[in-house]
């Protein structure tokens, strides 16, 4: 049974479209014109034990929306949504119970207690036992370094020392399942590393299932064997990065230096810069292999150095990003 | 029974650390213990001298207006501690501050109510009892068995009546999706109303703060049973016991309210 399960599920807003400038506003108190936003738009996946999925989309795709239905803050406007079989719009208590959350953007713990102070009153929430908690901290202390931080009021605490503290307290009565909205916005390297260190440690430890969301690729790349592209609202691709790498950019780039100007072309690889001796060759993996190409090449002028370029995540990402806006 | 006990755990660490964190900010905490109760000395003060120049107020005087304001003012503390997050509650609604809640395994209103409690309330509450004592004993209020327990049930009914009504009026919010200041305003309905006798007022009035916005059920209907005075409605005893069913009825509803409104709730966009 897939531990997480998500069909058509669709979330709208309604807003109250404002008008400019004071004389909007008065009107607006009378007469105000609504609005409906489709955050969510009949989106469906599932999720399997124990993975670690990159949910991600450009800004306003939807991705809070889904993370803040998934975690039972939000109701859906329709479809349906199962965690471990049970709905948390239906159920939420029981939901939440196997949940960790962390929102980047904004912090869960309480401004004014000291960090231990809110572990504490979360321990006492989720009625966590003595053992666990104490393995818990120990574990969260040995990768995120929390004691260093323990006794500083959260309100005092910098961005990074924060979501070291949520991230913390989202793991403190051993959830199922984790959702982290942005956990790495405005870190540092250092502080990105020990975030996906712990991610990455808890889910071998614990079997932790984890949807992360984030603008940051090298969260991707370095934690995420499934990514699913959400944009405005539809879910684009949903596969493992090379899978989508090779649907929508299976291109590769050969860089070739000459001993001198050169211009050889080539029926399966299109010439996409020539300058002084280089040439950048694109071809695609599946009409030629890059040795084929490049002994094709060699018997027309010397080659002087080569260097091979797989598509960049960047551009794999933004052109998924582009298919559907 | 479990669930009873986990609930009452929580609320009493949430009440500890509420304490705590209170003491973060001496200096506010001082400002208020010394800003707050100047306002109501002033209120008092504004009676004793309005009561010196007519003698007395729709057959009240002095001692008798002291001990309406004492009840009054004793379950506005109360209140202020326990229930003043509701008037800012229609900012956290916009914001989506109310997204904690949510995450936690707990019901919410309980969350809401008392996870956190505003002890800067305290700075109310003290002069509250100040006041209250000093107007117990100006009219020698007799603490036998049964009047304290009248008492009892009317500073808890009081107290759910204020309370019930800010919730709902913060509510409100959920729907309208932009804060309205009502409470603020409703905590000066029920605090400058009952400095007086309701039968001061005009009938209208009267009429409307006994069946439609139950203002003076906090203390003054209470208040003349226990001193013995006439009002609008005769009863011959049982006040309190009303202030205490009307309380408990108007939390029931707001609870209602609050829970029908979280389902309106749309949290923010960041
Ligand atoms: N509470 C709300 N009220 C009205 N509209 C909202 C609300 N929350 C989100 N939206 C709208 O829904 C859409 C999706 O927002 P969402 O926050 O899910 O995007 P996101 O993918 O998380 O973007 P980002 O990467 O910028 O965080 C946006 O158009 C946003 O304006
Ligand atoms: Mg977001």
């Amino acid at each position: 049974m897939p531990v997480i399960e998500v069909n058509h599920l669709v979330k709208q807003f309604k807003t109250v479209k404002k008008e400019k400038g004071l004389k909007g506003a008065v009107k607006g108190l009378f007469k105000a014109e609504k609005k409906i936003v489709t955050a969510v738009n009949d989106i469906s996946f599932s999720i399997e034990k124990g993975e670690i999925v990159g949910y991600i989309g450009p800004n306003g795709a939807g991705k809070s929306t889904t993370v803040k239905m998934m975690s039972g803050i939000l109701s859906p406007t329709s479809g349906e949504i199962l965690i471990n079989g049970i709905s948390p719009e239906k159920d939420r208590k029981s939901v939440v119970k196997q949940l960790g959350v962390v929102f980047g953007q904004r912090t869960q713990l309480y401004w004014d207690l000291r960090l231990g102070e809110s572990f504490e009153l979360l321990r006492r929430i989720y009625n966590v036992d003595d053992d666990t908690f104490n393995r818990n901290m120990k574990m969260m202390d040995d990768i995120l370094n929390i004691s260093s931080i323990i006794d500083t009021p959260v309100r005092q605490l910098s961005l990074g020392q924060r979501m070291r503290g949520d991230l913390a307290a989202a793991m403190l009565h051993s959830p199922d399942v984790l959702f982290l909205d942005e956990p790495t916005i405005g870190l540092d390297v250092d502080a990105k590393h020990a975030i996906r260190r712990f991610i990455k440690e808890i889910n071998a430890e614990r079997q932790t299932t984890v949807i992360l969301t984030t603008h940051d690729l090298g969260d991707i790349q370095e934690l995420c064997k499934r990514i699913i592209i959400i944009n405005n609202g539809v879910i684009v691709e949903d596969g493992s990065l090379d899978d989508i790498a090779e649907r929508i950019a299976p291109y590769r780039q050969l860089i070739v230096e000459f001993y001198s100007e050169h211009e050889i072309p080539h029926p399966k690889a299109e010439i996409i810069k020539s300058e002084g001796a280089q040439t950048v060759y694109r071809f695609r993996k599946d009409e030629i292999t890059a040795a084929e190409l490049m002994s094709d090449i060699g018997k027309q002028a010397k080659i002087k150095d080569i260097r091979l370029e797989e598509a960049n995540i960047d551009d794999i990402i933004r052109i998924a990003y582009n298919s559907n806006s | 029974m479990k669930s009873l006990r986990h609930y009452l755990s929580v609320a009493l660490l949430s009440a500890r650390l509420s304490v705590q964190s209170c003491f973060e900010y001496p200096a506010a905490f001082i400002g208020w213990l010394i800003s707050n109760p100047i306002q109501f000395l002033v209120a008092f003060a504004t009676i004793r001298f309005v009561v010196m120049e007519f003698n007395d107020l729709a057959g009240w005087d002095y001692k008798q207006l002291a001990f309406l304001y004492g009840v009054s003012i004793l379950s506005h503390g109360l209140s202020v501690i326990f229930f003043s997050k509701t008037w800012w509650m229609g900012y956290q609604i916009i914001h989506g501050e109310l997204d904690r809640l949510r995450l936690r395994p707990m019901n919410t209103l309980f969350q809401f109510l008392l996870g956190e409690l505003n002890i800067f309330g305290i700075t109310d509450l003290i002069p509250g009892i100040i006041l209250f004592i000093y107007g117990c004993c100006a009219v020698d209020f007799r603490w036998t068995l049964y009047n304290t327990f009248c008492m009892i049930c009317t500073v808890i009914g009081a107290t759910f009546l204020r309370g019930g009504i800010y919730l709902i009026l913060g509510s409100l919010t959920f729907w309208s999706k932009s804060p309205m200041h009502i409470s603020g305003f409703m905590q000066e309905i029920f605090n400058r109303t009952n400095m007086y006798p309701l039968t001061m007022y005009p009938r209208v009035v009267q009429i409307i703060f006994t069946f439609v916005l139950p203002v003076s059920w906090v203390c003054f209907y209470p208040a003349t049973e226990f001193l013995g005075k006439d009002s609008m409605i005769t009863l011959p005893y049982g006040m309190p016991f009303i202030t205490l069913a009307i309380g408990i009825l108007l939390f029931a509803i707001s609870c209602r309210v609050f829970r029908a409104g979280f389902t309106q709730y749309e949290s923010a966009g960041s």
